[in-house]
């Protein structure tokens, strides 16, 4: 009864302190609920929408010359295969939709009423429709990600382009395609009505003879693993392909390798905040020992005289330890209802690049469990720093108190005329040092995560960093024809120098060949000297070398100096790895290789060319010259980021950087107040002091919020020096699903400057703001009656 | 005739408590003149300090003004009143109140450079020679809590007069030092006091009293007695402690 006197009593004192550390308590759990629940979401989906529509363990997408029967019964006779399910598709390598060429291989799949294909998303994308309308003639169910991809709406035409004439379509509808209807997957299943698919689309195919196929009649085959296989699917996958060659017809995708690869993004932003809240952690731990120990310090001559009364240490440590953890507690609750909004929130931003509807259910079971994790690890944290209780004296309290006792500090900056108020905030910081240490702690935590995270919002802009990862810097694109041959390239890049300098030069192509049996994506370039993101040993110089990604060496267990056998069609070659790089193609599972030594495999030609104007502006004329005067061996375009990250990948970015700058401001905020509200009871007599002296209320908010900002320019320069030190190790660490394994920050002014400038902004201020009470501080309490 | 330095005409200043009024100063008139020493006494809890307070502008005052160089300070606001502090007035307290985290030598600086009529250097020059006149020099780059209570309160004399105020309020200057320490400031302020520097002190020690050259006495909110002394001479302290304890008693202190 007596503990629960003093239990109200002191939340009724405390309760400044006591809010700031629920409203903290609150950020953190709905940040983290958020984030939990929208990741669960999507995995829960996907994986349901993946069964309903009964999509095989493996798939593999050959073309109609490639599935003989031989092959077929190969694999459903294989000890490892349950079951297989032939899909019969066509597949469009050119098509156009809302006036955009369509980057992805289209799979035309006829439209089948009596199963379940897809999910078709109602007009506003905000949940399915039950029953869902065949396609009529001429219309056509396309990807989610449509929207994204091409800004694509309902009513948009999409035209496939055949050798045998244009086929346009009108967009039905929108669909949740959960295989390959993921933003980064580089297949696209689409749906027609079976008249259009027979009667329209199926005559258009090219003929296995045609060299430059448009549209080629396909088989999507989903392949089902034996029921109570111990084998993992890429053990499967290899196990299968080893037995039926697979790999050397056509592509294979594993149902859980496109779940990496939809729920990539989900996986990089949810990485990003779950190391930010487990850091916003922190922070309230660093928060709440800074409240105990200024409350112990505060409460010393109270809690001396409670002890002179008969309270034991214990009580008294269980009197602050049930204050904190009531506050913790009451956050945490608030918290996870806060938390509803931002699932949705989250659902908002992911769903357009999954293509996967977003739920907002919470997942309650595991963040109660999390949370109670965390409640476990702060009740411990409460009970080591209440053990100053412990250590109280009652004499020594009933005494005079723990008055505040300054030290002679080295850090002493003298006080002069000029500058005084600055040069009083400062003697207050050197003077106490301790007491600050931990607001700095936490500024540069929160530093290194803005910066860090405008680093990573802006890491794809440099040229210099796209090329470190893998892409190709170019202004013009050249779709290259089959009657492009090498020597042809430099008659175009003359007529190109007509109009602008060419600052640089790259032909490539791009086509699955297995490694060791295993397919991945292969990047051939005419002049092997262009891979500019070898990060180990060096360019596949030789007819047999190769450069493979620090993933690939990782998954196959193969490095530098190590031999591999490629496999294409039939064909196969003995190769040596010569370098390690890095690149995002297929997200970082990729070789890459040199023209000559192709040619071992394949005389295939190139298929893609990359111009790098010295003068950018003229891309328009060049692309019209190009289209105009070389029309049987190219298609030129003016660049567009199809390699380096998207508009919604750095629309998404943005808005997890705008996320921790808001948590961020918001934790910056509480701590201020609270903070401030802490050193204003403490050093009231020193604020009367100073205004019995002369000083205006102004003038010793402004110490206030200098002192503040000193405080913050430290903890910004010690977050800036962490970034320095571990940002790039995080990214890579963060960054390695998406193929980036050596992250190099592309550290700029404006990068460093503007986060930690809002920061001082904030802290200054806020502490500004916060000292408001100055202003009712009575000279007269100076008064000894 | 003496020059008026500080007036306060119908002074009142009133607490509520217990849904009632609690009149601690009631209608004062009085005036403080130039030179002299003027102690206020009175029981604990007459309003002594409340009127210092409220004559110097730390305090408000429910009704009445006090009047400075013909200005009424009790309608100044905050910016005027701080501008007051910083070179017309000097203020010690019972409690020192010197900032813990200043030595000595900044503590009096600080209230010099806040004067912006006198610049750093001269401030500086001061500081020494205050700190040299009141015995200090050795501990003027120590903290206050690394002196003695009489060095605090000696720091605080000389914090309260770096800008040369024309008025210098006291309030219990003594009451929390030793006989040793109250005999030093004492002397201190009536030194000062010599020099030509006015003094307004309240107290309710004798030998404090014994410095004034004009003791007031307060009694439930009003000055009920004055008593004019001659300059304060230390051979000649036993008689004046004889007149002063006389007309105490007859003020039924």
């Amino acid at each position: 009864m007596d503990i629960l006197t003093l239990l109200k009593a002191n939340i009724k004192y405390k309760k400044g302190a006591l809010i700031s550390v629920a409203v903290l308590m609150l950020i953190v759990t709905a940040a983290l609920t958020a984030v939990i629940s929208a990741n669960d979401n999507f995995g829960r989906n996907l994986r349901d929408a993946q069964k309903s529509v009964d999509t095989g363990d493996l798939v593999l997408m050959i073309d109609e010359k490639y599935a003989t029967d031989e092959l077929l019964n190969k694999i459903k006779t294989d000890p490892t295969v349950g079951r297989m399910r032939d899909v019969k598709n066509l597949t469009s390598f050119s098509a156009v939709t809302n006036g955009k060429e369509v980057t992805n291989r289209t799979t035309f799949i006829a439209f089948n009423e009596k199963e379940r294909q897809f999910f078709l998303f109602n007009k506003k994308g905000t949940g399915f429709v039950t029953t869902i309308e065949a396609p009529g003639k001429g219309e056509i169910y396309v990807p989610f990600s449509f929207q994204q991809l091409y800004n694509c709406k309902i009513g948009n035409t999409f035209t496939i382009k055949t050798n045998h004439g244009d086929v346009p379509f009108r967009i039905k509808g929108f669909i949740e395609e959960p295989f390959t209807g993921g933003y980064f997957l580089g297949v696209k299943q689409v749906y027609i009505s079976t008249d259009d698919y027979n009667k329209v689309l199926a005559g258009k195919a090219d003929d296995v003879s045609v060299i430059e196929q448009k549209l080629t009649s396909s088989h999507m085959l989903h392949i089902y693993q034996k029921t109570g296989s111990t084998l993992s699917p890429g053990e499967f996958k290899r196990e299968l392909s080893k037995s039926s060659g697979i790999s050397d017809y056509g592509t294979t995708l594993s149902k859980e390798d496109a779940i990496g690869y939809t729920l990539i993004f989900n996986n990089i932003g949810g990485g990003i905040l779950y190391v930010f809240i487990l850091l916003l952690f922190f922070i309230v731990l660093i928060v709440m020992g800074h409240s105990i120990s200024t409350g112990i310090e505060m409460d010393y001559v109270n809690l001396g005289v409670l002890k002179s009364q008969g309270f034991t240490s214990k009580k008294l440590r269980l009197l602050f330890f049930l204050q904190y953890l009531l506050a913790e507690g009451l956050g945490a609750v608030l918290g996870i209802f806060v938390s509803i909004p931002f699932v949705r929130l989250l659902g908002g931003i992911f769903q357009p690049i999954t293509g996967i509807l977003a739920t907002t259910e919470l997942s309650l079971v595991k963040c109660l469990l999390l949370l109670a994790g965390i409640l476990l690890i702060e009740s411990l944290f409460l009970l080591v720093k209440t053990t100053r209780i412990g250590k109280i004296s009652p004499v020594r309290a009933i005494s005079g108190g723990l008055a505040s006792i300054y030290f002679d500090s080295r850090l002493k900056a003298p006080i002069g005329k000029r500058a005084l108020s600055l040069s009083l905030a400062l003697r207050q910081f050197t003077s106490n040092k301790r007491q600050y240490a931990g607001t700095i702690a936490i500024v540069s935590i929160l530093a290194y995560f803005m910066i860090s995270m405008t680093v990573l919002a802006n890491c794809m802009l440099p040229e210099s960093v796209q090329e470190s990862f893998g892409g190709v810097v170019h202004d013009v694109a050249l779709a290259l024809n089959d009657s492009f041959q090498m020597d042809k390239a430099k008659e175009i890049e003359k007529e190109i120098e007509k109009i602008s300098p060419v600052k640089g030069s790259l032909y490539a192509n791009y086509k699955y060949i297995a490694i060791n049996g295993e397919e991945y994506n292969c990047v051939i370039y005419d002049d092997p000297e262009q891979f500019k993101s070898i990060l180990k040993g060096r360019a596949p110089l030789y007819q047999n070398e190769i450069i493979i990604t620090e993933i690939l060496s990782d998954e196959i267990g193969k490095s530098i100096g190590d031999t591999v056998i490629l496999s294409y069609h039939g064909k196969k070659g003995e190769y040596l790895i010569s370098g390690l790089y890095q690149s995002m193609r297929d997200l970082g599972k990729c070789f890459a290789m040199s023209l000559a030594a192709q040619e071992q495999l394949a005389e295939e030609r190139l298929t893609d060319g990359y111009i790098q104007l010295a003068e950018k502006e003229k891309a328009g004329d060049v692309v019209s010259m190009l289209n105009e005067k070389f029309p049987s061996l190219l298609k030129a375009s003016v660049s567009k980021d199809e390699d380096g990250i998207g508009d919604m990948i750095q629309l998404a970015l943005n808005t997890i950087a705008i996320t921790i700058y808001t948590v961020s401001i918001l934790f910056i905020l509480v701590v201020v107040n609270m903070v401030c509200g802490k050193m204003f009871l403490k050093e009231k007599k020193d604020i009367g002091i100073y205004k019995a002296l002369g000083f205006t209320t102004r003038s010793l908010r402004l110490q206030f919020a200098l002192r503040f900002l000193i405080l913050s320019a430290l903890g910004s320069a010690a977050g800036t020096l962490m970034c320095l030190l571990f940002n790039n190790r995080m990214l890579s660490m963060l960054l390695r699903t998406v193929g980036i394994t050596n992250f190099t920050t592309d550290f700029r002014i404006s990068t460093i400057l503007a986060p930690t400038a809002l920061i001082c902004t904030c802290f200054f201020l806020f502490s500004y703001l916060a000292s408001k009470k100055v202003q009712r501080v009575e000279i007269r309490e100076l008064i000894t009656e | 005739m003496k020059d008026i330095i500080l007036s306060a005409r119908g002074l009142c200043k009133s607490y509520a408590h217990n849904g009632g009024q609690n009149h601690i100063l009631n209608h004062i008139d009085l005036d403080i003149y130039k030179g002299d020493f003027t102690v206020v006494m009175g029981a604990s809890g007459s309003g002594k300090s409340t009127l210092l307070y409220t004559m110097s502008g730390m305090d408000s005052a429910t009704a009445g003004k006090v009047i400075y160089q013909g200005n009424t300070i009790t309608e100044f606001k905050e910016d005027k009143l701080a501008k007051l502090r910083q070179g017309d007035f000097g203020f010690v307290f019972q409690q020192m109140h010197l900032v813990s985290n200043l030595s000595l030598f900044e503590n009096v600086a600080v209230t010099g450079y806040l004067n912006k009529n006198i610049p750093g250097a001269e401030v500086g020059k001061r500081v020494k020679e205050l700190l040299e006149k009141m015995g200090l020099t050795p501990m003027s780059k120590r903290l206050p809590s690394q002196v003695s209570g009489g060095e605090q309160q000696r720091a605080a004399i000389a914090r309260a007069v770096v800008n040369r105020p024309d008025l210098l309020f006291a309030d219990e200057p003594t009451g929390a030092l030793n006989r040793k320490n109250t005999i030093e400031v004492l002397n201190l302020l009536t030194e000062l006091n010599k020099e030509g520097q006015s003094i307004l002190m309240v107290t309710h020690d004798m030998k404090a009293a014994l410095r004034a050259t004009r003791l007031l006495y307060l009694e439930d909110g009003k000055i009920t007695g004055e008593l004019t002394l001659p300059p304060y001479q230390p051979l000649e302290e036993k008689s004046r402690e004889t007149q002063v304890d006389a007309w105490l008693s007859s003020m039924e202190w």
